[in-house]
């Protein structure tokens, strides 16, 4: 049979089949996008681009080139007027009156007046809005209230439109901080006539009017948001890109390869594990800078075997070797934490952990005398559980981890993770030892960060902390006008913080963006906030 | 399917009288090259995922602090390099085939247990209850089954048991299908006819006459089911489902590796070529099963 | 055929109600979040999004809105209805879907068949040895290794996106779906055709003085086609899971995102949504599968 089928010529030559090949294969042919469009990676699709309903980075960043606040951030991160020309603060430090710019204007040519910033401030507060970020605005008289439902009327706010273009902001107490959060997306105004005229759909291309450099011209979900410039922004003289294209790719490897194949000129992020490749193969495009963030390891202070066992946590927080932890595992040029506040911190000198003054081996002796003194041994070691959220980078961090507790103390350590929901549930229930956790600043203050662990904070408080005298200090904190007696205080609340060691600081948080040599006028900053309007493409 | 209609013998194996069809099919699958050279691969595979870890000084999750992402040395002690992590790949690689091939063969097993049990009693009581259960099939069959071992992934946590399971309850819908056709046949000769003339209960005959002449086409559907269990639990790890640490699989490998093939290459490379050569082995097993098994082709 | 694709409504809706509860009862909700929102917001959007209902009611008022066509709002996307988001991502997957499986098919069987020919060659087992390692690679070390090479080194095809929707955004991420399945239907394809080639009606069409090609193209291939169509259904399912892989790593605005992602997010609307657009789009194949059944082998329909 073999060789009868072999003798006739086959019936699909080689020929049909390369047809075949071909018609699958069919038209490769080139196109290119337009000169002057920045083309920025976004990291996940913006759940909303509605100011006061969004939470996330990625919607924050292209909210920052449509929207103006009434403060706005500069190329470096550090706080500009914006539609606000200036403010004054009366002598309690509790009412802010700004003058907006006369030239300030919607993308449909209207001005934008303080009734505006009356209106999108109340919005902001408005509990039937939903907004997750509504504490933003608490510190203004009755905002909280007023989200929790204790007082109903919106106008009780305390922001008043004295005329078309004065704004005044009564607060509840004197927050310095406060100008800094109105650069937050959630203090930016809103268009009133767009939000009646399209309810739900305001945010769409097309419906969407807006007050910064840049306005929506199109919006395909999971694909890509355009975005050009706005002819009516007060300052449109000075903005060079003439259009700015986000595109969302969640796989931060597949955007390092469309940033290396020119597709992007900017990326949201860089892969942990690439870092190295990075570093010695595009170190002129590669920017990698302190965030305002910790990477820390909670411990459940609720239940065995953490719970009043003091010298248990110190001698798991001193066996982590952050150096090597950064150097050999994270590479991505983490600044290694032993405090809870980020360096970088405004108004804020920081504290430290007593022992870190400790050489390594005397970290590990004094470690090991803790660990015995909490009647544990290499024969009858601790055995505890880490709980983290399913990712390669948390997973690698716990692995070494384990590694260095198991090395130095006997630790056994069963790793356990949980995809992110499953997480929150579990971490809102507190059934976890030790859990991963991170932390990034909402606006630049110690407070952001030392809020966190006061006794009344609720399960948000990972760890369940609580100590009075901390909760006292921070108290006092909150009520102090005097900006260096107030970072005195939040001095000394981190400290008791750090001997109590409800958390284990593991390392400070790092921004990592590719920018391609195109871009100019990029400048890193601590805030990672890189406005398109002070950007411009190279020839 | 290929080889075997080269081969010489002519038909009628299976005349009664000659030599029992299971040693035929044997000898055929001997003869088999391919087959063989896989079931000697698998063999090998199976010996070294068992012995090496056990024989290892040092535990699968040891970190080489001096060693982290090294390539393969022989010199350094680690002849497939180490991980991002400074773990040994040799040893995890080896140790990962230990579940890769648990988790091919119990989800096989299950979907064995499962289909046959369901197209046996289906294709034998036919009529209403035939019906119910085959228009439950289909309904299963259009289910997204992808979401469905989404969700019990995160409702159970990621028990490799469960892995098993959940692949298992994917993988016995093809199964019951072909064991039902089987069964509708079987049921018509005369062995059976006779069994119920004598009043043999129902389940009894299943048991007896019905189940053990489906065995050949189940053994061979099995051995297909296996590498599609073992890339099913690759691409659960890809999305972050997978095993455990510090357990690995082959799958858990590849999808780290797969995220720094320029950087690590060996990484990727050596699992990868791991789970390979077992899927090739698992496929000329399976065709040389399914030729020695098929009266047609003896 | 009437009374199959009837059928169909009751399969659905159990595949609906299966879905449903399943999710529910997922733990975690669409509005967790690291930063808790306080309780009198949550009780807010709870109320907004009928959550604080009891759950049969919630599936009572989900089956109305989807007997009026409306998939409800997305939880997680809010500026858009669920029905927006499929109508978007829908298109886009099905059109690389359809593409791959045409490719699967076309290259599929015309490597089979022409291996086939010219068995135990060294074409042969050139062919059938990539087409093995076409099965045994996962396609996520596949679709990287292509857009690196190709993309990144050779800079011939872009990595990601959709771009202006043109064939050269398709290319790669229409390769590796299709890779696998091509891989499966030429094993398939070359083991029948072997058979039907020796089958007693080909050779005697060939004694009958028919030239190959013909012998080929009218007659063998037809019945050798037969058990290609019967793995349609599978190679479906098979390129609606690929998809979830390729999608993310081309960047691709489909909706196998929103299956793995909408889950992870307790998206419920947008993860019913997809999979009440599957689960009809998985049985309406089978039933065109059945039908294609029918016409290459007279036999099937007969039965019917």
């Amino acid at each position: 049979m073999l060789e009868e089928s072999a003798r006739h010529r086959p019936g699909i030559s080689t020929r049909t089949l390369l047809i075949l090949l071909s018609v699958v294969l069919l038209g490769v042919s080139s196109a290119h996008a337009a000169k002057n469009t920045l083309q920025r990676g976004n990291g996940a699709e913006p759940e909303t681009l509605d100011v006061h309903k969004s939470s996330g980075v990625p919607a924050a960043g292209i909210q920052r080139d449509l929207f103006e606040g009434l403060v706005a951030e500069a190329a470096d991160g550090s706080l500009i007027p914006g539609v606000a020309e200036n403010w004054t603060l009366s002598d309690d430090g509790k009412v802010y009156t700004f003058r907006l710019r006369k030239n300030a204007k919607w993308s449909n040519g209207e001005p934008v007046t303080a009734h505006d910033f009356v209106f999108a401030l109340r919005r902001g507060v408005d509990p039937a809005v939903g907004s997750g970020y509504a504490f933003i605005l608490w510190p203004i008289a009755n905002g909280e209230e007023i989200t929790k439902g204790k007082v109903k009327e919106l106008n009780r706010l305390g922001v008043e439109a004295v005329d078309a273009h004065t704004l005044k902001v009564t607060l509840k107490a004197p927050t310095p901080y406060f100008i800094g959060m109105l650069t937050h997306p959630h203090a930016y105004p809103v268009h009133p006539k767009t939000l009646e005229r399209h309810g739900d759909k305001w945010t769409r291309a097309g419906n969407l009017v807006s007050n910064g450099a840049y306005r929506l011209t199109e919006w395909v979900p999971q694909s890509h948001i355009r975005l050009e410039r706005n002819p009516h922004y007060w300052a449109a003289d000075n903005v060079r890109i003439d259009a700015v294209v986000f595109h969302p790719t969640e796989n931060t490897s597949t955007e390092l390869k469309r940033f290396r194949s020119n597709e992007l000129d900017i990326t949201y992020d860089v892969p942990p594990d690439q870092i190295a490749w990075v570093e010695k193969n595009l170190a002129a495009q590669f920017h990698n800078t302190a965030y305002l963030g910790t990477y820390y390891y909670a411990l459940n202070l609720t239940k065995a075997p953490f719970r009043d066992r003091l010298g248990l946590r110190n001698a798991l927080a001193m066996t982590i070797d952050r150096e090597i932890l950064t150097g050999k595992v994270t590479k991505g040029g983490e600044i290694p934490a032993y405090a809870w506040v980020p360096p970088g911190v405004n108004r804020y000198a920081g504290a430290t952990v007593p022992w870190k003054g400790l050489s390594k081996a005397e970290r590990l002796a004094r470690a090991k005398k803790l660990y015995a003194e909490a009647g544990y041994s290499r024969d009858n070691p601790l055995k505890v559980q880490i709980l983290y959220n399913t990712s390669d980078n948390h997973k690698r961090i716990a692995i070494a981890i384990s590694g260095m507790w198991k090395k130095a103390l006997g630790v056994e350590t069963e790793l356990f993770n949980q995809e992110w929901k499953v997480y929150l549930t579990t971490r809102k229930a507190r059934q976890f030892e030790v859990l991963r956790a991170g932390w990034i600043g909402d606006y630049n203050d110690a407070n952001t960060f030392l809020e966190l662990l006061k006794g009344d904070v609720g399960t948000m408080n990972p760890a369940g902390y609580a100590n009075s005298e901390y909760d006292a200090l921070m108290r006092k904190a909150e009520k102090e006008t005097d900006l260096e007696v107030r970072a005195g205080l939040m001095q000394k609340a981190e400290e008791i913080l750090l001997k109590d060691l409800p958390i284990i600081p593991i390392y400070h948080y790092t921004t990592q963006h590719l920018v391609s040599p195109r871009v100019q006028g990029w400048v890193d900053n601590v805030m990672d906030v890189h406005p398109t309007r002070f950007l411009s493409l190279a020839p | 399917m290929t080889d075997a209609a080269t081969s010489p013998d002519g038909q009628g194996a299976t005349v009664p009288g000659s030599r029992s069809p299971w040693r035929a099919a044997a000898a055929h699958l001997g003869r088999n090259r391919a087959a063989m050279a896989g079931l000697v691969t698998l063999g090998v595979l199976a010996f070294l995922a068992i012995t090496v870890p056990a024989l290892s000084p040092y535990p699968i999750d040891d970190i080489f602090w001096d060693a982290i992402g090294t390539g393969p040395t022989l010199a350094g002690g680690h002849p497939f390099g180490t991980d991002a992590n400074g773990r040994d790949l040799f040893l995890r690689t080896l140790y990962a085939g230990r579940i890769s091939l648990t988790v091919g063969l119990a989800a096989s097993l299950v979907s064995v247990l499962v289909g046959v049990a369901w197209g046996t009693v289906s294709g034998y009581f036919g009529g209403v209850t035939d019906s119910l259960m085959m228009r439950f099939v289909d309904i299963l069959y259009a289910l997204p089954f992808m979401f469905f071992v989404i969700l019990l992934m995160v409702y159970f946590g990621r028990h490799v048991v469960l892995i098993f399971v959940a692949i298992g309850m994917v993988e016995w819908l093809d199964m019951a299908r072909i064991v039902r056709g089987e069964t509708l046949s079987i049921k018509r000769r005369e062995f059976v006819e006779a069994a119920r003339a004598m009043g043999a209960p129902s389940l009894w005959i299943v048991a007896r006459h019905v189940v053990p002449n489906v065995v050949g086409p189940v053994v061979v559907f099995a051995t297909l089911t296996v590498p599609r269990a073992i890339l099913f639990e690759s691409f659960l790890s890809f999305l972050g489902l997978g095993i455990q640490e510090p357990m690995t699989s082959w799958g858990v490998l590849i999808s780290e590796g797969a995220t720094q093939m320029e950087t690590q290459p060996w990484a990727l490379v050596f699992p990868a070529t791991f789970l390979a050569a077992t899927l090739f082995s698992l496929n000329f097993l399976g065709d040389g099963l399914r030729d020695a098994l098929d009266p047609r082709h003896r | 055929m009437i009374r199959r694709l009837a059928s169909a409504v009751p399969t659905l809706f159990i595949i609906i109600a299966i879905a449903f509860f399943m999710i529910r009862l997922a733990p975690g909700g669409p509005f967790d979040r690291e930063r808790v929102v306080p309780p009198e917001i949550s009780a807010n959007l709870n109320r907004v999004y009928h959550l604080d209902e009891p759950l049969p009611k919630q599936f009572v008022r989900y089956l109305g809105g989807l007997a009026r066509g409306d998939f409800g709002p997305s939880f997680k996307y809010r500026d858009f209805t669920v029905t927006e988001l499929i109508a978007a991502g829908f298109p886009v997957s099905l059109k690389i879907g359809l593409l791959a499986m045409a490719a699967a098919v076309l290259l599929g069987v015309g490597l089979g068949a022409w291996a086939a020919q010219r068995r135990n060659s060294a074409a042969d087992h050139l062919v059938m040895g990539l087409a093995m390692t076409g099965i045994a690679v996962p396609n996520f070390v596949v679709a990287p290794l292509l857009s690196l090479v190709i993309g990144v080194y050779l800079n011939l095809l872009p990595v990601g996106g959709l771009g202006d929707g043109g064939v050269r955004y398709l290319l790669l991420p229409v390769i590796s779906l299709a890779l696998p399945q091509v891989a499966y239907i030429a094993r398939l394809s070359r083991g029948s055709m072997l058979e039907v080639l020796n089958a007693d009606f080909i050779r005697t069409g060939r004694a009958k003085g028919l030239t190959e090609r013909r012998v080929v193209f009218r007659h063998a291939l037809k019945n050798a086609l037969t058990p290609v169509v019967s793995y349609l259904g599978p190679a479906t399912a098979a390129i609606v899971t690929g998809s979830v892989v390729i999608e993310q790593i081309f960047a691709i605005p489909g909706l196998g995102r929103y299956f793995v992602q909408g889950a992870l997010n307790r998206d419920y609307t947008l993860v019913m949504g997809v999979v009440v657009t599957y689960g009809t789009l998985i049985i309406m194949l089978n039933l065109a599968v059945d039908l294609l059944y029918g016409v290459l082998d007279p036999r099937v329909r007969s039965r019917e």
